[in-house]
């Protein structure tokens, strides 16, 4: 019985410390946009974003506070906040998805590995599915994912007004990158 | 009439230049500010596992003066991460980048003592705009 017991448990070690080698996360990614036009820069970025990654299943997450994003012009912060993603009411931003191809990925290979990545985006508490081309690198055993694209203010119900309209374009181009660490 | 002429072009150019003054302002430096709440990274914890909607209406967009006990520090993102007593979570500071030679002479368990404006929380509850007012270790 002992022995059985022992045995339980040394399969249920192995499965535990499996699972989580392969999980990564980080609390301090990166996603920048810029929405500017000729006549404006608009551009903020947030350095506090979270984000979970699992080698084995592909799937990854992405989650980040609307109110932590910095922009040069304080103005331009409080309109983004109050105006047009109405922070308040819609604090968080979000990404669940899975890689389509993440075991061709090598993660103990240093690289830079491209893929595409499918799931549903939660902007402005409008979710979208979307399909994102992104990087996955290697490099001296860390990894990261890095990803651009764009979105349509439309898309998340993101409305402007008329008067600002020839300074916010109505397409955001988004970047994210994220560096990992093992959960 | 050429006095109010002079007067009505004065208050035109006034306006003006205070809309670009506006305009062109940065967001509050939180060096400058003062805090609205001075609650330890615990505490400040406990409000927010207990009911995150009113936490976030609380302490959302406000300054915030946190202590605690650093449980980690990440410098390439100039971020100090305080313990919450809880095995995943924790009090997430991001510095202002210009604050990275302040954190380098921090380390783990340091008692330390930090300003800045709460965002909310997604694992961590989350400080911005972060700077040092008291290291006490």
């Amino acid at each position: 019985m002992t022995r059985f017991i022992t045995l339980f448990l040394l399969f249920f070690l192995t499965i535990i410390s499996g699972f989580s080698q392969n999980r990564y996360f980080t609390k301090t990614g990166l996603i920048s946009f810029s929405a500017g036009t000729a006549v404006e820069d608009v551009d903020a970025v947030n350095k506090s974003v979270t984000s979970v990654f699992d080698l084995t299943t592909g799937q990854i997450e992405f989650a980040v506070l609307i109110k932590g994003f910095e922009f040069k012009r304080g103005l331009m912060q409080e309109h983004f906040n109050e105006n047009y993603m109405e922070s308040e009411k819609y604090p968080k931003s979000a990404f669940k998805g899975k890689f389509d191809d993440v075991a061709k990925i090598n993660f103990k290979k240093d690289g830079a590995y491209p893929t595409m990545v499918k799931g549903t985006l939660d902007i402005h508490n409008i979710k979208k599915e979307v399909s994102v081309p992104g990087t996955i690198k290697v490099e001296n055993g860390v990894i990261s994912s890095d990803a651009t694209f764009k979105i349509s203010l439309e898309d998340f119900e993101i409305k402007i007004p008329g008067a600002v309209k020839d300074k916010i374009s109505p397409t955001v181009e988004i970047h994210v990158n994220c560096v990992y660490k093992v959960l | 009439m050429k006095r109010l002429i002079i007067l009505l072009l004065t208050l035109l150019v006034g306006a003006g230049l205070y809309g670009v003054y506006l305009f062109n302002k940065k967001p509050a430096d939180t060096h400058d500010e003062k805090a609205d709440f001075e609650i330890s990274s615990i505490d400040l914890m406990k409000e927010f596992s207990l009911d995150e909607d009113k936490a976030t209406k609380k302490y959302g967009d406000k300054i915030l003066s946190i202590s605690g006990k650093i449980s980690e520090i990440n410098q390439a993102s100039v971020t100090v991460f305080l313990d919450a007593s809880d095995p995943i979570a924790s009090v997430t500071c991001s510095f202002y980048a210009n604050e990275l030679p302040h954190i380098q002479s921090l380390k783990k368990g340091d008692m330390v003592q930090i300003k800045g404006k709460c965002t909310g929380k997604l694992t961590d509850v989350v400080l911005n705009n972060c700077v040092l007012s008291r290291p006490n270790n």
